[in-house]
């Protein structure tokens, strides 16, 4: 039977949603804020495109994440004006930010390459000598 | 039985009892603009 299902921005899904793994989250935000400052909803969209609707960032887990890398110094937030003219908290990477994205980035990605290693395996690893 | 509390108010127990109203004034415009994007996208897959 064919996976048919509406995730709460109404988009019609083949795929089921995939969880953001713990701890990735800052990541993909910080990383959508290395373009231009975003407001919440700017980044949960922003997310959403670039993953082809796979993940999708709920507000509870969103806001109180932007909050604790604002606390970290890692962004900063400023209300400004959204492109329909409604008063919104827009939050920009700050250069502290930027050096945590870098090393975000290259954890993640040494990260992936390890599972990648254990999940493409074809037989068991030679035993170590002890 | 239906939940009489707005969704988007619901959400600000993740942010204990000390919740200013910029933080309401933030879900609420997170949450009406989500709305806003699924009416315009429903408009366009009729």
């Amino acid at each position: 039977m064919a996976y048919s299902h509406k995730n709460e921005w109404g988009d019609n899904l083949k795929t089921p949603e995939l969880d953001i793994v713990r701890g990735t989250l800052d990541l993909l935000v910080l990383k959508s804020l290395s373009w231009e400052p975003l407001h919440g909803f700017g980044i949960a969209s922003a997310i959403r495109r670039h993953t082809d609707k796979a993940l999708l960032v709920e507000e509870g887990a969103l806001y109180p994440a932007l909050y604790r890398m604002e606390s970290k110094g890692w962004i900063r937030a400023e209300w400004g004006l959204s492109e329909n003219n409604r008063r919104a908290k827009f939050y920009e990477l700050t250069p502290s930010g930027r050096r945590h994205l870098k090393t975000e980035i290259s954890t993640w990605k040494a990260y992936a390459e390890a599972v990648a290693k254990v999940i493409e395996a074809t037989q068991l690893p030679a035993q170590e000598n002890a | 039985m239906m939940h009489s509390t707005p969704m988007w108010r619901r959400y600000l127990r993740f942010f204990g009892s000390n919740v200013g109203e910029n933080v309401e004034e933030e879900l609420r415009f997170h949450l009406e603009a989500m709305g806003a994007k699924k009416d315009a996208e429903s408009l366009w897959t009729r």
